[in-house]
């Protein structure tokens, strides 16, 4: 594979993103405009003179494919405008205050699940059938059944009511991230390691590990050099639009523990009608998980060699 | 050598072929004898056991497809486990709350108005009276947790079936006519991928919510006794909404599995006999990517029940006073601190049922497709 083969490849899947980006936000827009009802209606109607200037203000008074161009063209220029509910508020100022709280809490959490997921899934896998493999696995068939939102409050119970031990909820010190970074983290390590073992088990029964082991690499070699570069690639692929999903935030996660982060805000727009907050968002979080899948297809071709871009 | 014998059965004269023949077929009567030569000279024994008697090309009975599966599946404990548990569910929710109204008089939605003055706490722990307890409205919440057993437990039949009748059409036929259409439809899956399902379903919600209510999604819960039930018509919609986000994952699986068979002899033979393209995929091909679709969709069936409780835990899903797993657990969750029972009893029930439908899950995709087999 040659270095020029691969930013060729490179350059062109940035290049698509771009597009496929503002397609999605056409299609969520069209979505929000499918929706009856109004940002500005409530329980009560308004006087009509009054919904004639909100609708001359917020350009709801031209043809509707004048609005959709309006519209294209502040997203192309990466300006969403302001938020309809938060007033006075920038969409990306919104979308850039509360990222961080989602972004630490869900790199954390991604870290954790990635760090017991592969440990467990290697371990279950060289030990295949044995009591660690049966007990691990189920474990993680547990931590797929079990919603978030019944294991976050369980949590906060146990250690935060009954033990004392940690903070039951909001933002503060590292004591404050323990509950919700393994609440958040649980499913995600379930499923990495279900992933692990299963690519491990796969892999470790193919040809070129055979080779490795026939011309005298030790064990360790032929399993951290070998298997676990092959093993891993079921891994690597969910991991890309996990952590995309991670990094923008998890709503259960975020009402549990009153963090204040991205997940909530995007609920909530999405309950108001806040038009631009939405699609802010929506672009945001369908650019990153572009990119996310983009570093996932580069990476294979570091794990496995066999894979060539094209 | 040829060695001319009679059929044991009807007589007739019969040839072996070598010494080494083991099998004849009588072609009068066509019976299957055995070829006995332990004691020197061949001798002919008729098959009495009848295994052999099918025809002379398949000597054998072989198991079908599913029936090898089917015995699989038997021997996975967890599968087996799985399968008890779901059927103990459907059973306690179908049966459970007539048999809860005819001994203690309750019914989900029953609230009592005597206790305490009628304002003060009304949510009991867990008694003989109320194996589980009651809700902070005190209504009795072994009673709730079935009646939301069989919306949740509906959720996901429903759901998968929409999925499943939308992924699969869409999967077949991108991935059997191919090219540029093929590329249009999965650009679109990537789409729609993208979209958070969340707006989706808020969407499908709100546009088809209320008055705008389709005339089949009434016609569909006055089935279930809720005619002209606006409440229950609203949880149908939400059925119908949650099938049509999670169909992405089942379009790409099946269009994978039809790219690998357009290509076979028998798809040429059914084009070269002139069955229309539609039949082809529907009658030739979809049946024969059925194994991985049945495993992805008994995955789904979770995950879908899964998404259901977290609308429901977002306030969006099914309202009281319906209620399902999803929306008890929430409710239970306000009130976490002084009635855990709230949050425990639904919530350990329904991880009890998704853990059962994902042991099954993994089980059947073990037994349909053993090669693909996760060890």
């Amino acid at each position: 594979m040659g270095t020029k083969n691969m930013i060729g490849f490179i350059l062109r899947r940035l290049l698509i993103i771009i597009p496929m980006a503002l397609l999605v936000v056409s299609v969520t827009w069209g979505l929000i405009r499918l929706a009856p009802g109004n940002f500005y209606s409530d329980e009560r109607a308004l006087p009509p003179a009054i919904e004639e200037n909100i609708k001359r203000k917020y350009g709801l008074d031209k043809p509707i494919y004048q609005q959709y161009l309006i519209m294209m063209g502040n997203v192309v220029r990466g300006d969403f405008g302001d938020s309809l509910k938060y007033q006075g508020q920038s969409v990306n100022e919104i979308i850039f205050r509360h990222l961080p709280y989602s972004a630490t809490v869900g790199v954390l959490a991604y870290l954790l699940a990635l760090f017991i997921g592969l440990a467990a899934g290697i371990i279950a896998a060289l030990r295949q059938n044995s009591a660690f493999d049966y007990g691990s696995m189920a474990t993680a068939m547990l931590g797929l059944s079990v919603p978030n939102f019944v294991l976050g409050p369980i949590l906060v119970i146990v250690f935060a009511l009954w033990l004392y031990w940690l903070p039951p909820a909001r933002w503060g010190g590292i004591s404050h991230l323990i509950l919700p970074v393994i609440t958040l983290a649980a499913i995600y390590a379930a499923y990495i390691a279900r992933l692990t073992r299963a690519g491990m088990l796969e892999v470790m029964r193919s040809d070129y590990i055979r080779t490795a082991r026939a011309k005298g690499l030790d064990e360790k070699t032929v399993l951290l050099k070998h298997g676990l570069r092959g093993g891993i690639i079921p891994v690597v692929s969910f991991t890309g639009p996990a952590l995309a999903h991670l990094l923008a935030g998890t709503v259960v996660v975020e009402r549990v523990f009153a963090i204040p982060g991205l997940g909530n805000i995007f609920i909530q727009s999405v309950l108001n009608r806040d038009e631009p907050l939405t699609l802010g968002i929506v672009a945001f979080l369908s650019i990153l998980i572009m990119i996310f899948n983009l570093a996932v297809d580069i990476s294979y071709g570091f794990l496995d060699p066999r894979i060539r871009y094209e | 050598m040829i060695k001319e014998l009679s059929c044991p059965k009807c007589s007739a004269p019969l040839s072996i072929g070598s010494t080494s023949q083991r099998l004849v077929v009588c072609s009068f009567c066509g019976a299957t004898s055995l070829v006995d030569t332990s004691g020197g000279e061949p001798k002919l024994r008729l098959d009495e056991s009848g295994v052999l008697e099918r025809s002379s090309g398949e000597l054998v009975a072989g198991a079908s497809l599913w029936k090898d599966a089917w015995n699989r599946l038997l021997k996975n404990k967890l599968a087996v486990f799985g399968m008890i548990v779901l059927g103990v569910m459907i059973v306690a929710v179908i049966i459970g709350p007539p048999i809860i109204r005819l001994t203690t008089g309750f019914t989900p939605d029953y609230i009592p108005s005597d206790i305490d003055g009628g304002a003060r706490v009304q949510s009991f722990p867990p008694s003989l009276q109320h194996p589980m307890g009651t809700d902070d409205k005190g209504r009795d919440l072994l009673a709730r947790v079935l009646q939301g057993g069989r919306i949740s437990l509906m959720v996901g039949i429903i759901s998968t079936i929409v999925s499943l009748l939308v992924g699969v059409s869409w999967g077949a036929v991108a991935g059997y006519i191919g090219g540029r259409v093929d590329n249009l439809m999965m650009r679109i899956v990537d789409i729609i991928y993208a979209i958070p399902y969340i707006l989706i379903v808020i969407v499908l919600l709100s546009v088809f919510g209320g008055p705008n209510t389709p005339d089949f999604i009434d016609a569909l819960s006055s089935l279930f006794g809720g005619a002209g039930n606006q409440g229950l018509s609203q949880i149908f919609l939400l059925f119908l909404a949650l099938g049509l986000v999670s169909w992405l994952t089942m379009a790409r699986v099946v269009r994978g599995q039809i790219l690998s068979l357009k290509n076979q002899e028998f798809v040429l033979a059914a084009k070269a006999t002139g069955v229309s393209t539609p039949a082809i995929i529907f009658r030739h091909l979809v049946p024969n990517a059925l194994g991985p679709v049945i495993v992805y969709a008994t995955l789904t069936v979770p995950s879908v029940m899964l998404t259901e409780a977290f609308l429901s835990f977002l306030g969006l899903g099914v309202q009281a006073p319906y209620a399902s797993w999803g929306s008890l657990a929430a409710d239970g969750i306000k009130n976490i601190q002084i009635f855990p029972w709230q949050l425990i009893f639904p919530g350990v029930t329904m991880a009890l049922t998704l853990f059962s439908l994902n042991f099954l899950g993994d089980g059947l995709r073990d037994a349909l497709d053993p090669q693909t087999r996760k060890f």
